[in-house]
């Protein structure tokens, strides 16, 4: 990502405001925002638009569990079994 | 195979409450004598590492020393997991649709607790008759009874016109289906020509699932055979009773069972394994083990009554209580009908961007947990982390949790100082996530 590329695009929109309404107006289309920034003369991608690194997650509390016996649990024999 | 009388082991020891009893008490002649009387050529002590108290999974390499049964059975499972690994991995030909389901599978990870998208989610699931003649008490999809059985001589100019368009719209990820659903494939005489179709477009049998494995031994040996031809996924026995369990050990040898999972649906000991469900929705939740059993996530057809419905997989609730949503429904006459009803499916009900008229709301189950360095998207299992939070972007979300138009947010994003491509990159990766409700 041109991360210097992206500032003079934003600029370029900020000073126009025909073209930032048109590129406002495209939502999340960001291969048609990319179109029309290479259109302009921006050499930028899909890519240079979007978050695409995936969220960090956490596990709050495991599936219900709970039975009682050892192997019949799920978790001895279970464990074996599930294939 | 050494290994599937070790699978029958373990079935019996699950499945049988009287042998169990005699493990339990460690009355290990007794329950020798029991393996005898079914024909184990294995003693009881080569299969102990999978009984004996303190033995656990993790080091199973340790465990299996000296037990070649527990090798072999760990060798297997191995290469069953590798198999499932790569039948589990989907990649459409449509985008649009790949995308889609990477959003349901997200939002039902949420809702369920554990990473879905490990597990099996067939892109179709065709039902070859209108309703189930087996009624199971249990039954999560609530199945209508048996009323209309579809045959292949009516059917078979559009089946096998309906297989060839899915591989033409959808690629190789087409073959990912099943013949079932709220249905039972024993019913159906003409099954195995339907299953010949589909083995002649795509070159794989889809799984199947059956509650009825003895009520005729030709057609279930017929599905055991093809199985054994064609071992990269495995079969289902739903058993509703132990009584079922030791005719199935009966009528079948180890061997014909090898890729046949036996699911054994009655009580163990007061474990009943309930799936809070259609016919089960009535239970409480801390008595379930599951929420759902639902799996297709894309198109369930019903053959007969040529309709087409887009579904996805959800926790069961008093919305959804066959735990699965009915994103959009049509029905069809003819394959130019049915090929329309797909696409306009997905052109209607899987947009790849979101557009600024489109409504924005996070779905229901979800809150917002704000600290001074970062915020939170919070469902019932788990906590996404979505960085460093600001007032601004905290706002947003805020709104975004109200819900309202894309262009008013945006419009509110940018009073607050974020940057509408700061927005719609903000935007497109709650979405992608699966964080919204859909937009129909």
């Amino acid at each position: 990502m041109s991360k210097v590329e992206m500032i003079r695009f934003s600029e370029m929109l900020s000073g126009d405001e025909v073209a930032r309404n048109e590129v406002k107006n495209m939502g999340t289309d960001f291969k048609s925002i990319a179109t029309f920034a290479s259109q302009r003369g921006f050499s930028l991608s899909v890519s240079d638009f979007s978050i695409d690194e995936e969220l960090s997650e956490e596990e709050l509390r495991g599936v219900a569990g709970g039975r009682s016996n050892y192997y019949a649990s799920g978790e001895q024999v279970g464990g074996f079994l599930d294939y | 195979m050494r290994f599937s009388w070790t699978k029958r082991f373990f079935e019996l020891l699950i499945g049988g409450q009287e042998f169990r009893a005699l493990i339990d008490k460690e009355e290990w002649g007794k329950a020798q004598a029991e393996l005898d009387k079914r024909g184990f050529p294995h003693h009881l002590r080569e299969f102990s590492p999978f009984f004996e108290q303190g033995v656990t999974p993790s080091p199973e390499q340790e465990a299996s020393t000296g037990y070649p049964l527990v090798s072999e059975w760990l060798d297997f499972r191995d290469a069953n997991d590798k198999a499932r690994a790569v039948f589990v991995d989907f990649e459409s030909d449509n985008p649009a649709l790949t995308m889609w389901r990477q959003r349901q599978l997200s939002r039902l990870s949420g809702e369920v607790g554990f990473n879905v998208k490990e597990h099996y989610s067939p892109l179709f699931a065709f039902e070859l008759n209108s309703g189930c003649s087996v009624q199971c008490p249990f039954c999560a999809f609530d199945a209508l009874r048996l009323t209309k059985v579809g045959r292949h001589d009516e059917l078979a100019f559009l089946w096998q016109g309906m297989l060839r368009v899915n591989h033409e719209l959808f690629g190789d990820s087409a073959e990912k289906g099943c013949l079932y659903h709220a249905t039972e494939p024993a019913d159906s005489p003409d099954y195995f020509k339907f299953i010949e179709d589909y083995i002649a477009e795509y070159g794989v049998l889809p799984q199947t699932t059956t509650a009825a494995p003895l009520r005729s031994l030709v057609w279930t040996h017929r599905l055991i055979e093809l199985r054994k031809n064609t071992p990269t996924n495995s079969d289902r026995f739903s058993l509703l009773s132990e009584d079922d369990l030791h005719r199935v050990h009966q009528t079948f040898t180890p061997d014909d069972l090898v890729h046949v999972k036996l699911l054994l649906q009655y009580e163990k000991d007061g474990d009943s394994h309930f799936v809070r469900a259609g016919r089960n929705f009535d239970i409480p939740e801390n008595e379930a083990d599951q929420v759902t059993i639902a799996c297709v996530c894309g198109f369930l057809v019903n053959l007969p009554e040529r309709t087409v419905r887009l579904v996805s997989p959800c926790r069961a609730s008093s919305r959804y209580p066959k735990g699965y949503r009915v994103h959009a429904e049509n029905s069809f006459d003819g394959l130019e009908e049915y090929k329309q009803i797909l696409l306009d499916m997905i052109r209607l009900y899987m947009p790849v961007s979101l557009g600024v008229e489109d409504l924005l709301r996070f779905r229901k189950g979800l809150s917002l947990e704000f600290a001074e360095e970062s915020s939170s998207i919070v469902s019932r299992f788990k906590r996404y982390d979505l960085g460093i939070g600001n007032k601004s972007k905290q706002s947003v979300l805020e709104m975004i949790k109200v819900g309202g138009t894309y262009k008013d947010i945006c419009d509110h994003a940018e009073k607050t100082g974020m940057s509408f491509l700061a927005f719609a990159a903000l935007v497109d990766q709650l979405f992608k996530a699966g964080f919204l409700e859909d937009l129909s």
